[in-house]
């Protein structure tokens, strides 16, 4: 572990680099200013949470996730795709869209660490990780938000999220 | 001129479409590719100009494409768009033959400094 704490001192796996590659992931991908708001309670952040995850192997092993509402998702994904605020979006669209955040966000954390590789995003319903993360951030989305955190080490897998159950709308939930 | 633009992702493939367009080019004859085998086949079929191409992919990754078009002495233009930017990969794409390599997220900017050598300004 000695050697692990060293290498994440170098780099700098903290708040401030994570709120950096937020920014930037944020601009590029959701043509939006990533806007830092206070810790938001999960029970906050909305109904039927999401969190999207990558996994960094290598010299640091970790976990960086972005969770945030089912609802608060497709708003994402519509934004990514440029689509129309009325159009429904497809669960296959939002997996492949909010994987693909989390995996430019992973890819950055990642590149802060010599030899580390990255494993593939997926997708668990809830909060997955109980213990405090060494980075979080919380980022203003409409009337809620959005959190990227980063954990050390690697966690048991959950089952993967049925985003079509997800995604309903929640009368019929 | 036509570009091949490969990455596993659909939402990836739309927003560097989007991104090239907003760098100003336009008016290329897109062709989408959804890993590195299909690229293979389309870049075979469509000798494109240019491709973009992801580095970590099902099937086929970026650059076991890239060694397989070098080794077959096809010299298209070859540039990686990729979250995986670290200088050890750019060393190794540009070892294997690729022109640049974008690290995401990217900018319109950093399209535009990359593709004006190769295929000259935006419209």
């Amino acid at each position: 572990m000695v050697a692990i704490d060293e290498d994440l001192e170098r780099a700098s796996v903290s708040s401030i680099a994570i709120r950096s590659i937020a920014a930037q992931v944020w601009e590029s991908l959701f043509d939006a200013q990533a806007v830092q708001v206070a810790a938001v309670a999960d029970n906050e952040l909305g109904t039927n949470l999401l969190t999207f995850s990558v996994d960094v192997y290598g010299a640091w092993e970790g976990t960086v996730s972005l969770t945030c509402a089912a609802g608060v998702g497709e708003e994402m994904t519509r934004r990514m795709l440029a689509m129309p605020e009325s159009d429904d979006v497809d669960p296959l669209d939002l997996e492949d869209a909010l994987g693909e955040v989390v995996n430019v966000i992973g890819g950055n954390v990642k590149s802060l660490v010599d030899g580390c590789t990255l494993g593939l995003p997926r997708v668990v319903d809830g909060t997955p990780r109980s213990e405090p993360p060494l980075a979080v951030l919380y980022i203003e989305w409409g009337s809620s938000a959005v959190r990227v955190s980063v954990h050390d080490g690697h966690t048991d897998q959950q089952p993967e999220a049925d985003l079509d159950e997800n995604l309903q709308p929640e009368e019929q939930s | 001129m036509k570009i091949v633009i490969a990455d596993d992702s659909r939402v990836m493939r739309q927003i560097v479409l989007r991104t090239m367009r907003q760098a100003g080019y336009v008016g290329f004859d897109i062709i989408e590719a959804c890993d590195g085998a299909d690229a293979l086949e389309k870049i075979d079929e469509h000798a494109p100009g240019l491709v973009l191409s992801d580095w970590n992919m099902p099937n086929m990754t970026g650059i076991d494409l890239l060694r397989r078009l070098r080794g077959a002495g096809n010299q298209v233009p070859f540039g990686f768009v990729t979250s995986e930017g670290s200088e050890e990969m750019r060393n190794t794409a540009d070892q294997a033959g690729a022109q640049f390599l974008i690290a995401k997220p990217f900018s319109a900017e950093s399209f535009r400094d990359v593709l004006e050598p190769l295929i000259g300004s935006a419209s």
